[in-house]
């Protein structure tokens, strides 16, 4: 597992070729597949390695970034800020999602900014579109004529998308075309035409370049921990390096994770297109159940009998929305077992572990890496369950979309990153 | 707890036939503990027909047909245990009981747990007899006195065991009891009809059971309660046959069909209301299409034999992997948001009957009926009517459409299996069948055509499996961006078997 330094590392000192910007897909009903950005990490790979053959060894450019390689406890944020920084050539995998989630149309717009800041004359000759996912007749989004121009021999291209080319075999001889010329493109312009690395704006400030009137289903990430000042009252056992000043600062993996645990939560839900609000399960006022969301539980959270009954009241009667996660940290001791147990207990006697998908959550995981995996389908798992059982309110939206909850996006909401590090 | 019927359907459906027809044997004992369970496996169910593992049995006693009743001793409630051992004597006949109440005897014996409690001891062996020699067991408790030598046994029990032995069913079989059930479908209290419906409720949920006798006196009753009363209500037995009908399988919808065809919206509609728990349908059945699945699977799978449970598992393990690859497309296509459901396959809901309200919303919502054509399929009658339900819905061109009209029913027809020209009914001719057109293997398009999808699968022929699936998932987005099918609020009378209709 990377730890910070790698963290560091990762992000590069030097440029790179490209950045590469998609949209998550969520993973289905029942999850019964594997990762469902598969095919985008597999084109991730061979564009690198297209790039990798061509480029120039002077350059001193890294070839490209992928935020799946971003090593899981780091501040994912500034990784991706680096990269979008550093990145002579920006990649967008144009799809239907691409145009109507909301992250993948901040980095566009925070790149183009990046452009125009830095005095490139042509803003749109840094991109270096991708069609990914056939687009409906009446897209026309900036760039794709060109985009289409690249395999202009390939019909193909335009009528299945990228992604297709690469899924289908009898496709595969113009999936390769395809991806050199894409590569040739991109190291044409970085290494004749080097930008070097220059500023670019705040991403979560950065309204979406295609969707603007956009607003985001809330959802909602709350977190069972202890916090600093209530460890004293602890039995012994628990590492107090997990530990914040409150209990959305728990860390329960200290070595490998830079940030909160609920910030990891946050940046999934935001990939899968959800504004997030994290709360304190004991924040005064604070009502579960009214959105979709995620409680994240520590253990030890129930080692006294205080919070032990408090959690069991802030659980009963909770909607099929509202999913458990036990996290069991490492390195998990007998005393941390035996208060996970009681957590489950209280989770089942209150319902909570109905469906697969839950019981999934009730088992919990005992490492970021399967938290990572998890999350997204509890995620996913949560709303479906507000979308079928939820309260419904009539909408004007048009179809396809989501119901929306009124409001912008609620980034006042969204707490800054906890950057909580205990004394030494 | 529910009905013995519901209890026996519900064992049934989360294990096998086979379980049911060890608890068949099961039933024989007054009580059973695991031990004597586990013999009776070891002695009928370690050959095929029917091989059971030793967790089948923990399953059978965790099961809602026994009771646990203290020192890990399990009963099964009277009812139950009658037409279990209907069950046993006619799938087994009388030699198996015999075997069974042998084994019975044997056991008690040599079991040091039971010797402890005389009471229970004595009355399994008196059971035991009275299954090898009934005349037998009666002179014994004629004779034993309360109190006498060696017994330790009360009055009371002494009294409990002759009730239970005068209790005791005939050694009668399925054929004979459903007869006598269905004499008694004409009894002249409502307690007894009702009654004698349940009994053949329960009959029917024996795996060995011939159902036809069944639903015939069943279909009797409401036919004949239906010309003794002109009002629109249906009487109390007469719902009552019709819900046991209905639960039946598509082997009697037909059946179901023409019981309720005189009063559409009747009878049928009055006893699914009341025997399903569900939210009831918003009003709104615009806003339910915002979040309704976008595409309906319809398949005949269910329309399979009731034996054939391999074959059926490997058919839905291509039938899921179908509508997972063509959900993933889908959703990539249209940009479903998280959450939603790009498609909806019949039968994914865990425990739902056929005919719920969640698959009346899905058909009545989908934007797109991708039928999975087989011989099977056209047989169904139910698949008939989510044919016909679906396309009562209206279809319009997209304000934003840039394609020209045209004639769109938003139904996709599939070929599943190879299907022959003549087998298809007249309706599904009148819908212009998927073709993968444009791939750059002509082959594809005709090895889907002589191998439907199922054969490619089994086949092997990957390629060409997927590029058919993303031509069909293209061919679904592409009518979602171009058409709307109107939602529609479906009622139950608006199911009508559309096959029939040559």
């Amino acid at each position: 597992m990377a730890g910070r330094d790698s963290a560091r590392a990762g992000s590069g000192q030097g440029g790179r070729y490209f950045y590469l910007s998609y949209a998550h897909s969520a993973p289905l009903t029942g999850s019964r597949r594997a990762d469902p950005d598969r095919w985008v990490r597999r084109f991730f790979l061979d564009l690198r390695d297209a790039v990798a053959f061509r480029a120039s060894p002077k350059s001193g450019l890294a070839p490209g970034f992928f935020d799946q390689e971003v090593p899981l406890g780091s501040d994912w944020k500034a990784v991706r800020t680096q990269a979008l920084c550093s990145a002579e050539v920006f990649v967008p995998l144009y799809s239907p999602s691409y145009f109507a989630w909301s992250l993948p149309g901040r980095e566009w717009a925070c790149y183009r900014q990046r452009m125009i800041q830095a005095g490139v004359a042509d803003p749109l000759r840094r991109f270096v579109p991708v069609l990914w996912i056939p687009l409906p007749s009446d897209r026309d989004p900036p760039g794709l004529p060109q985009s289409l121009a690249v395999g202009a021999t390939e019909p193909a291209y335009a009528e299945n998308g990228m992604r297709a080319l690469l899924r289908l075999a009898p496709y595969h001889t113009s999936y390769r075309l395809i991806v050199d010329r894409l590569a040739a493109r991109i190291v044409d312009l970085a290494d004749n035409a080097p930008l070097g690395p220059s500023v670019v704006p705040d991403v979560d400030e950065t309204e979406s370049e295609f969707s603007p009137e956009a607003v985001a289903a809330v959802f909602s990430v709350t977190v069972a921990a202890p916090a600093r000042a209530g460890l004293s009252a602890l039995p012994r056992g628990f590492d107090p390096a997990c530990y914040g000043d409150r209990g959305i600062g728990w860390r329960p993996f200290p070595q490998e994770q830079e940030l909160s645990l609920a910030y990891y939560a946050t940046q999934v839900a935001e990939q899968l297109d959800f504004g997030v609000v994290v709360t304190d399960i004991e924040m005064p006022g604070h009502v579960l159940g009214h959105r979709p969301g995620v409680i994240l539980i520590d253990p030890w959270f129930v080692a006294h009998d205080q919070e032990r009954h408090a959690l069991r009241s802030h659980l009963y009667g909770l909607p099929s929305w509202v999913l458990p996660l036990i996290v069991l940290g490492s390195p998990g001791s007998a005393d941390a077992a035996s208060h996970a147990r009681r957590v489950r207990t209280i989770l089942l006697e209150a319902g909570m572990g109905n469906s697969e998908t839950a019981r999934r959550g009730v088992d919990g995981v005992s490492s970021l890496r399967e938290f990572f995996a998890l999350m997204p389908v509890l995620v996913a798992e949560a709303e479906r369950q507000y979308l079928r059982r939820g309260p419904m309110a009539p909408s004007t939206a048009r179809p396809g979309s989501r119901p929306r909850l009124a409001g912008s996006r609620p980034a006042g909401l969204i707490p800054q990153p906890h950057r909580e590090v205990p004394d030494a | 707890m529910g009905s013995p019927a519901d209890r026996l359907a519900e064992v049934r459906r989360n294990t096998s036939d086979a379980v049911i027809r060890l608890a068949y044997h099961a039933a024989l004992p007054v009580v059973i503990d695991a031990g004597l369970l586990n013999l009776l496996r070891v002695n009928f169910f370690l050959d095929p027909p029917d091989v059971l593992p030793f967790e089948a049995g923990a399953a059978l006693l965790l099961s809602s047909l026994f009771r646990e009743i203290g020192n890990d001793l399990y009963e099964i409630d009277p009812e139950v245990r009658n037409i279990l051992l209907i069950g046993l004597q006619t799938t087994y006949k009388s030699e198996r009981v015999r075997q069974v109440a042998q084994l019975l005897m044997h056991y008690t014996y040599s079991s040091p747990a039971w010797t402890v409690q005389p009471e229970l001891e004595r009355a399994q062996q008196l059971t035991a007899l009275s299954f090898v020699d009934p005349a037998r067991a009666r002179s014994w408790l004629d004779e034993a006195q309360p109190g006498a030598a060696g017994e330790a046994l009360s009055r009371e029990w002494f009294v409990a065991m002759r009730r239970r032995l005068e209790a005791q069913p005939r050694a009668s079989s399925a054929p004979d009891e459903v007869a006598r059930a269905a004499a008694q479908l004409r009894d002249r209290r409502l307690e007894g009809r009702l009654s004698a419906v349940h009994t053949l409720a329960a009959l029917a949920q024996l795996p060995d059971t011939n159902i036809d006798p069944i639903a015939g006196a069943l279909a009797g009753l409401v036919r004949l309660r239906r010309t003794e009363e002109s009002g629109e209500s249906l009487a109390e037995d007469a719902r009552a046959a019709l819900s046991v009908l209905l639960g039946l399988g598509e082997d009697y919808a037909d059946l179901v069909i023409s019981l309720s065809e005189r009063a559409p919206g009747g009878p049928v509609t009055a006893v699914l209301a009341t025997g399903e728990r569900s939210r009831p349908p918003p009003a709104d059945a615009e806003v339910l299409a915002e979040l309704a699945p976008l595409f309906f699977v319809s398949h005949a799978l269910q329309a399979l034999g009731r034996r054939e449970k391999d074959a059926r598992r490997e058919r839905s393990q291509s039938l899921l992997q179908f509508f997972d690859d063509l959900s993933e497309n889908v959703a990539d296509l249209v940009a479903l948001p998280t959450g939603r459901d790009p498609g909806f396959l019949e039968g994914t809901i865990p425990g739902g009957s056929r005919w719920t309200d969640e698959l009346l919303r899905a058909v009545g919502t989908c934007q797109a009926f991708v039928a999975l054509l087989s011989p099977q399929y056209f047989a169904s009658a139910w698949c008939g009517m989510e044919w016909n339900a679906f396309s009562l819905r209206e279809v319009v061109p997209r304000a934003q459409a840039s394609k020209g009209p045209g004639h769109q029913s938003g139904i996709v027809a599939v070929n599943w299996t190879p299907v022959q020209e003549k087998q298809i009914p007249r309706v599904v001719n009148a819908v212009q069948q998927f073709s993968p057109e444009g791939l750059p293997d002509p082959d594809i398009a005709r090895q889907y055509r002589s191998e439907g999808v199922l054969g490619l699968l089994r086949l092997g022929q990957n390629a060409a499996y997927e590029a058919v699936v993303w031509r069909l998932a293209q061919h679904i987005a592409d009518n979602y961006f171009n058409y709307q099918v109107k939602p529609r609020i479906l009622r139950r009378s608006d199911l009508r078997d559309a096959f029939q209709e040559r």
